[in-house]
């Protein structure tokens, strides 16, 4: 199956370059190509892709300003011609980091490296539940007692209503991995089971007892998607 | 589509003719292509910089330079390129625009040359490639 992509990027040129690869691999489809941050939320909040490229400055918000915002967690190949972005691309988790002009070889590369993660995620959907390993412990956590969770630097904490359990992972990697219908991230730092949400105050979210900020950039898709009428 | 025979053809030697056999791979009709749409963009991202330069905008004179010197990169302009990444720096490090004078009429200078140099490399492309007019 063909990955399924997006580009953002304000270069029709640099654009242009990348469909061309895409089309030659044979292994990419291009749903669409967007010259700026808002756009590509746009379409991003309708559709679901597999893979974005995203350029980081761009007129108006910038390509992190996406990752910020976007609802869900797509692989992201950064192209860009500056190199000072590395560390903002490793902080964000990216796959790839393409320096442009980059040539074919490289970006099959980048599409490797993408074809290799989406394996791993797949062996791990549809399941009702996930083991954490805590100390030298492997705890089954079942979805449904999940109430968020709270990123702590290179460890996350899963809150249930009996313990909290701290692991080391990101809030990044479990969003990939959680079920997407069940677990929205509302913040940079915190995913939370929407089932569990007992109240909205302003940009709080209450979960029996526990308070859980809503990034503003969030906002939207916590309200779009609690059932509210 | 890679061009049988291509070898025939060398990039100018003004160029970075090393990059651009690797980004094209003697699609030289895609290179035709993508030479064409660097003088279609370029008057219009240079005169970002110049509408930045003159409204005295460090910011916006930053982004803009950052623009044009990725498109410098398509098409093997490298020398150009590294001219405005050190522009693109400096704009990072200053706080008044007179800092930057001469270095923006510097790559004035340079961007016209190399325009030249890329419509006179088009032409090249386009006997090669049997699209002249």
């Amino acid at each position: 199956m063909k990955i399924k992509s997006i580009i953002v990027e304000d270069i029709p040129v640099a654009a242009d370059f990348l469909r061309k690869f895409c089309e030659r691999s044979g292994k990419v489809d291009v749903l669409g190509h967007f010259l700026n941050v808002e756009d590509a939320l746009g379409f991003l909040n309708q559709h679901v892709v597999d893979l974005i490229f995203l350029d980081v400055e761009m007129p108006g918000a910038t390509g992190f300003d996406l990752l910020d915002r976007i609802s869900y967690s797509p692989k992201v190949i950064l192209t860009t011609s500056k190199t000072e972005y590395a560390f903002d691309a490793f902080q964000y988790n990216v796959a790839d980091y393409l320096k442009k002009p980059f040539t074919y070889q490289r970006f099959l590369e980048s599409i490797q490296k993408i074809e290799g993660t989406n394996e791993i995620s797949a062996a791990k959907v549809d399941q009702d539940h996930l083991f954490i390993k805590v100390d030298t412990k492997l705890i089954k956590l079942q979805n449904t007692d999940i109430l968020f969770v709270e990123s702590m630097g290179d460890y996350v904490k899963f809150v249930t209503p009996s313990k909290k359990y701290v692991t080391l992972n990101t809030i990044k990697n479990l969003e990939e991995k959680l079920d997407k219908a069940t677990f929205l991230k509302v913040h940079r730092s915190y995913l939370v089971n929407l089932t569990k949400i007992d109240d909205l105050d302003g940009n709080i979210l209450l979960i029996q007892g526990n308070q859980v900020p809503i990034s503003k950039g969030h906002r939207d898709e916590v309200l779009k998607r609690l059932n509210i009428i | 589509m890679i061009k049988s025979g291509s070898n025939s053809f060398a990039f100018s030697a003004e160029l970075d003719s090393g990059l651009l056999n690797d980004l094209y791979e003697g699609d030289l009709e895609y290179a035709e292509v993508v030479f064409k749409d660097f003088l279609k963009y370029l008057p219009d991202y240079f005169a970002e910089i110049e509408v930045a330069y003159k409204g005295k905008h460090i910011t916006e004179l930053r982004k803009a330079v950052h623009k044009c010197k990725t498109l410098m990169g398509f098409v093997g302009l490298s020398g150009i390129q590294a001219a405005y990444q050190a522009l693109e720096k400096k704009c990072e490090q200053s706080k008044e625009i007179d800092e930057l004078e001469a270095d923006y009429k510097d790559l004035k200078k340079q961007t016209e040359s190399g325009k030249k140099i890329i419509i006179t490399e088009l032409d090249r492309l386009k006997d090669f490639n049997g699209t002249k007019k």
